[in-house]
């Protein structure tokens, strides 16, 4: 049986939820890592700093599909709205002209994080799955 | 040793402690409500603008990262201050449409810090 819960009295959809602060939590756990300022730290920021996309113009974002999005998708983010994708042939040919064309610092931050994820920029990648 | 392996519950395989604190927190990320959104509008804002603007970074990633408590070695990590603010009221790099602009926006509203230089107390 359904409730209908917005005819009950005692439902008051006035009140919302109260906030989580999970995250804040989450948040400060993974801070309190990054700051053992070791090695296993500076890998973990190497892959945090390289989740977003390029800040230069990417109408078709075709550099984040290649980049950020494969990221993403090894390490096993799945969150509605943000571009997750797995590698592809034709992400290698972007990969490959990033190397030339992209700002300095978007490239050093998602080559770097390809790296400490044993990822070849110049190879298409295959997940766990398909290597299976 | 791949990452992917962290996802492969076999015990034999050895875990490395970075990838497993990374995969505690894609799994928080997983479950896609409300705070795992907010922690992504967090990290998704500590990499610095991709302009390498000096001025930029230290009026944004570092004010973000110094809210958050972020002590690692080498990074721009400052507290806010009037003339921080100042210089992101208006700055072209920090357009609400400008990718840069649009994550640091949102990390500094998550994170409850005012984007706009407060009005002075008036005598």
């Amino acid at each position: 049986m359904q409730l209908d819960i917005s005819s009950d009295p005692n439902f008051d959809n006035a009140i919302p939820p109260a906030p989580s602060t999970a995250w804040k939590e989450e948040l400060a756990r993974i801070v309190a890592f990054l700051n053992r300022d070791d090695c296993d730290s500076a890998k973990l920021w190497s892959v945090l700093s390289a989740l977003r996309g390029p800040d230069t113009p990417d109408p078709f974002e075709v550099e984040k599909a290649a980049t950020a999005a494969v990221i993403r998708h090894t390490i096993g983010l799945r969150m509605r709205g943000l571009v997750i994708l797995p590698d592809s042939e034709r992400s290698l040919v972007e990969r490959k002209a990033i190397a030339s064309g992209s700002s300095a610092h978007f490239y050093a931050h998602v080559a770097n994080a390809f790296g400490e994820l044993d990822l070849n920029w110049r190879a298409v990648n295959k997940s766990a799955e398909e290597a299976a | 040793m791949a990452l992917v392996k962290v996802y492969v519950d076999e015990p034999d395989i050895p875990i490395r402690d970075w990838q497993a604190e990374l995969k505690r927190l894609v799994d928080f990320m997983k479950v896609d409500d409300r705070a795992s959104s907010a922690l992504w509008v967090v990290l998704s804002a500590l990499r610095g603008p991709d302009s390498a603007n000096g001025s930029v970074k230290v009026a944004t990633t570092g004010v973000i990262r110094d809210a958050i408590g972020l002590e690692l070695y080498g990074l721009t990590i400052n507290p806010d201050s009037p003339a921080l603010a100042k210089l992101r009221e208006g700055h072209p790099e920090l357009h609400p449409l400008s990718h840069f602009g649009q994550h640091c926006r949102s990390a500094f509203k998550v994170l409850d810090l005012p984007w706009e230089p407060e009005d002075e107390e008036e005598e």
